[in-house]
């Protein structure tokens, strides 16, 4: 298992009944790693969607004057869905939680992982 | 590099809103029945209007009027000068509430929902978002938009943010998160919050989903759990306050 696998199985668990799915995604809206509990879950779709989002946030947040973009968070009435830019920009970490989760840890746990999944991004 | 025309292709407001929303500056020549109007743009916003010995706000609204007659549209053109202090959205509102009166376009108009909204509605509508923005931790700016982009009502504490050009952006972000989320069977979409190096920008739908509420605040001096709170207690308020 490499070093990204291990890291995604620790946000897993420590999510726990919460967590949906997960991947790290490179701004070509490929999937790099990750997991879902549902079998039927398109992660390819999900990952070319949220890319195709993420850019578009940051060409939005460019033109008003925003500044970079971090993260962009959709809460729907099913589940709170984060897409979080990785180091250069060159990766977004996604995840989808339940709506039981408690958002403020989640984000705590991104900070927490965040550095540690781009380091473990193979380059 | 321009574009010419002829009125019976493009409306005088869709030209106007369609340079707008590229945001650029130019210059915009028209004429009807021998007599020639000259819009000028400035980074998306229409600053100057002559007509005759007419400018300003004025000139705009008398033309809205005209069906017939030919444009001719010059990129880079500076403006000679800045007789328009307000955003082109609410102009075209304006113009669009005045013909509606005058009965002079009323079929073409009928289908159109801002034309029905009346001017008291509109000032209530303000008041809310003023009154929103005082309850929101380090608030910076928020209006209610339609799905096509335009502003209903918005309102700024900070005249660098522009709220039309900040909402025609989140309205094709909130349009492409909408899709994705439907296509992968995630849920119905409530909000979308952005954050960004300078700001939290929330967009949240308005019952039925025909609006939405647009909020950023700073992201230094914003608190998200109190933006999430007051910008969805205000959703609901501003769902009710919508005329039907």
């Amino acid at each position: 298992m490499s070093k990204l696998e291990q890291l995604i199985q620790q946000v897993r668990s420590e999510l726990g009944a919460d967590f949906v799915s997960t991947d790290i995604v490179g701004m070509d809206g490929l999937s790099i790693a990750g997991g879902s509990i549902d079998p039927s879950f398109n992660a390819t779709d999900a990952s070319a969607r949220f890319s195709m989002v993420m850019k578009l946030a940051e060409k939005a947040s460019g033109k008003v004057g925003m500044g970079k973009v971090d993260d962009n968070l959709v809460t729907t009435d099913k589940s709170y869905i984060i897409s979080r830019f990785l180091g250069d920009g060159s990766y977004f970490w996604g995840l989808a939680v339940t709506r039981n989760a408690t958002l403020g840890s989640v984000r705590m746990l991104m900070n927490e992982y965040a550095d540690q999944l781009w380091d473990a991004i193979p380059r | 590099m321009g574009m010419k025309g002829d009125l019976h292709d493009m409306a005088i407001a869709d030209l106007i809103q369609h340079t707008c929303q590229d945001r650029r500056t130019a210059q915009l020549q028209i004429q009807h029945a021998g007599k020639q109007a000259m819009l000028y743009f400035k980074e998306g916003n229409v600053v100057h209007a002559i007509l005759g010995d007419q400018e300003g706000e004025e000139v705009v609204y008398q033309i809205l009027n005209w069906e017939e007659g030919v444009f001719n549209l010059e990129a880079g053109v500076e403006p000679p000068s800045n007789s328009i202090k307000h955003s082109w959205a609410s102009m075209l509102m304006e113009g669009a509430r005045r013909l509606d009166e005058s009965n002079q376009t009323k079929d073409a108009n009928q289908s159109d929902p801002y034309i029905q909204m009346e001017a008291n509605e509109m000032a209530k509508l303000d008041d809310i978002l003023k009154e929103m923005s005082s309850e929101i931790t380090g608030y910076a700016a928020c209006a209610l938009v339609g799905m096509d982009g335009i502003n209903i009502a918005s309102h700024t504490s900070n005249k660098a943010m522009d709220p039309d050009a900040m909402s025609a952006q989140m309205t094709m972000l909130l349009k492409l998160v909408d899709t994705s989320v439907g296509k992968l069977g995630a849920g119905i979409i409530e909000d979308n919050l952005t954050t960004t190096e300078n700001a939290y920008i929330l967009a949240r739908f308005l019952p039925g989903k025909q609006y939405y509420l647009a909020v950023a605040a700073n992201r230094k001096t914003g608190n998200l759990g109190n933006m999430r709170l007051i910008s969805k207690m205000y959703a609901d308020r501003l769902g009710k306050a919508m005329p039907r």
